[in-house]
């Protein structure tokens, strides 16, 4: 059964994956045309000093990939089934309770950790080839909380969706947003250094909140 | 259900004690009034710059006597530091209480040196330019490669990112020389081409000493300062200031402030206000004849003027800040949280609480819970209540809101 909702999940969200993925290609494409543009005009040592001497972060640009992602990916999934009301169907599948929605959840989830992993992995490989280890661990902290609110904002989007009533989704919505704002407190390249395990913690947090909603839509909650 | 809830209204009431008290300083906070105080090398005492709200100027003054000047009388008690303006229009006198002065001769001994919290208190990544020392060059030039210092200290070619082996086994030899402990604790320096001249880095290693590194004509120049025992060091400025009196200020674990002469590396203490480096801001304005120190708390602002030559105390001044932040937020919120500071680029959560009062306004807000939830007809929770008894507002409003699992 998990195989056939994964399926159903994968043709609901094909388009939107194949965009998505679009647009991290050309997103690092620019980038790494752009630094290659400064390297060619004034020297890896400048674009060093730039780095390490002024506190300048050469990947602004990767800033709102991961929540646009999060958000568009959520969206796509999770409004025709409120839309066409094909949730009633998912909910009465023959499995255990919440089971269809668990792996609904996963499979969003997983689905944008690989997509977001392979993005920082691939942004490394093309960074160690001109950065020594100290810029690229202070790149991996800068954008970290990036690529995490991304999976925050899924979460929220699927709590938000399957929420039957518009009072609690609009209170949903101001407390996503909110949340989501703590991943971007600041710009300083490095500035989560020391509490990254803070945002990890948040992201693992708010992804049982699905489950509320859904509970709440099984009961027919109105107001 | 109902302990998803609860995480919910949990997430909430946090975030609400960030955000509302944010969105209030954001509301009603105001500049604090900023007056410069300088020394008067002619009148012996503390004089002002302020901004009169009132008579929409600036007003210039002594502080003790109160007396306003102009523009240009203030000038003119304060020739050390306006000296620019003096000499251009011919009023720069010849000398001062005795002493010889020429506008290159103050040009070469003023100084203006500041020091924030965010200079310690930053991410900083560890590889550093050091500069040709003695390049024969009046200007600095990159040197085409970065240093990094882990437990041993390896040069980088940027070009190639690559390590120059030659060049960082040359290094290394210094430091094993040298007697140095790896791995550093702290590296400081001032990597910029627009300085005069270049002083290398002051570099504290594992057992708390103080190495002075240099790149002269290629090769190391590397000493160890042989600082006295007592002092321990947590953050090194390195100022090269134009008279090459000194290297740099080093600031010690115990809040002391010590300059490291030229002069076979002497430490001479600089007497300073009560100064914590995470916290403060100092400021300190040099000129021939006296220095000012200046730090500015949360408490207010103290001066101290010193005798430039020996470093004696010669008057002190303190301001104390009028309250000029409407400090409501602790008499209303029973705790408030910050992720960000003036004293910090790092995001750091802290949570303040509020006070007494605070706390007693809780229990008219658990009141509130009550009443409004009898109101709609809804669940009144124990669990609930308690909750807004601790957290009084930031509670409230997400047990009301989220109260229905």
């Amino acid at each position: 059964m998990w195989k056939a909702i994964i399926y159903k999940e994968w043709k609901k969200t094909k388009w939107f994956n194949i965009g998505i993925w679009m647009v991290a290609i050309l997103l690092l494409t620019y980038i790494f045309m752009k630094i290659g543009r400064s390297f060619r005009f004034v020297g890896m040592e400048h674009l060093w000093d730039v780095v390490v001497n002024r506190d300048q972060f050469l990947f602004r640009n990767l800033k709102y990939f991961p929540i646009a992602a999060g958000i568009i990916f959520g969206l796509s999934q999770f409004v025709p089934e409120v839309i066409e009301k094909r949730i009633k169907l998912t909910l009465h599948l023959p499995l255990p309770k919440h089971r269809a929605i668990l792996i609904m959840i996963a499979y969003g989830l997983i689905l944008l950790t690989i997509t977001f992993t392979i993005h920082i992995l691939t942004t490394i490989v093309f960074v160690q080839l001109y950065f020594p280890k100290e810029i690229i661990i202070s790149m991996i902290f800068t954008i970290v909380p990036w690529y995490i609110s991304g999976l925050v904002a899924y979460s929220f989007i699927a709590m938000i969706s399957l929420e039957p009533t518009w009072k609690r989704r609009i209170f949903n919505i101001i407390l996503m947003v909110l949340t989501l704002d703590l991943f971007y407190i600041s710009d300083f390249p490095g500035a989560y250094r020391f509490n990254i395990y803070l945002v990890i913690l948040i992201s693992i947090y708010v992804m049982p909140f699905v489950f509320l909603s859904v509970n709440r839509f099984k009961k027919g909650i109105q107001d | 259900m109902k302990i998803i809830n609860y995480t919910i209204i949990i997430l909430s009431t946090l975030i609400l004690a960030w955000v509302v008290p944010m969105l209030y300083h954001l509301g009603v906070d105001k500049a604090s009034k900023s007056n410069f105080i300088y020394y008067s090398s002619i009148e012996k005492d503390f004089c002002s710059v302020s901004y009169d709200k009132a008579k929409n100027k600036n007003i210039r003054k002594n502080i003790n006597t109160d007396k306003e000047y102009s523009k240009t009388e203030f000038d003119s008690i304060l020739p050390l530091y306006f000296h620019r303006q003096l000499s251009s229009e011919g009023k720069l006198p010849d000398s001062i209480n005795g002493v010889f002065i020429s506008p290159k001769l103050l040009r070469q001994k003023q100084l203006f040196f500041r020091n924030k919290p965010t200079n310690k208190n930053r991410p900083h990544i560890q590889l550093f330019t050091l500069f040709e020392s003695m390049s024969g060059r009046v200007r600095l030039e990159l040197p085409g490669d970065f240093f990094r210092l882990d437990n041993n200290i390896e040069f980088i070619n940027p070009e190639t990112n690559t390590v120059k082996k030659e060049k960082s086994e040359m290094f290394m030899n210094a430091f094993i020389k040298k007697g140095f402990t790896f791995p550093a604790k702290g590296v400081f320096g001032n990597p910029s081409v627009l300085k005069s001249y270049d002083e290398g880095y002051f570099i504290i290693d594992n057992k708390d000493q103080i190495f002075h590194l240099k790149m002269v004509n290629g090769t190391p120049f590397f000493r160890n300062t042989n600082m006295p025992i007592g002092i321990k060091p947590q953050f090194i400025s390195v100022v090269e200031p134009n008279d090459k009196s000194f290297y740099a200020f080093v600031f010690d674990c115990d809040n002391k402030v010590y300059i490291i002469s030229t002069t076979n590396y002497n430490f001479t203490e600089v007497p300073c206000p009560e100064y914590d480096i995470n916290r403060d801001n100092l400021s300190i304005m040099a000129n021939m004849l006296y220095w000012n120190i200046s730090v500015t708390s949360t408490k207010g602002k103290t001066v101290f003027a010193l005798d430039a030559t020996n470093k004696v105390v010669v008057d002190s001044i303190t301001i104390k800040s009028k309250s000029v932040k409407n400090n409501l937020t602790k008499y209303i919120f029973p705790f408030t949280i910050k992720l960000e500071s003036y004293n910090t680029k790092y995001v750091k959560p802290s949570i303040k609480p509020g006070n007494y009062y605070a706390f007693m306004l809780n229990f008219f807000f658990m009141i509130l819970y009550v009443g409004v939830n009898k109101f709609r007809k809804k669940e009144i929770k124990i669990i609930s209540i308690i909750w807004v008894v601790i957290t009084g507002i930031f509670g409230l409003i997400p047990s009301i809101v989220f109260n229905k699992a």
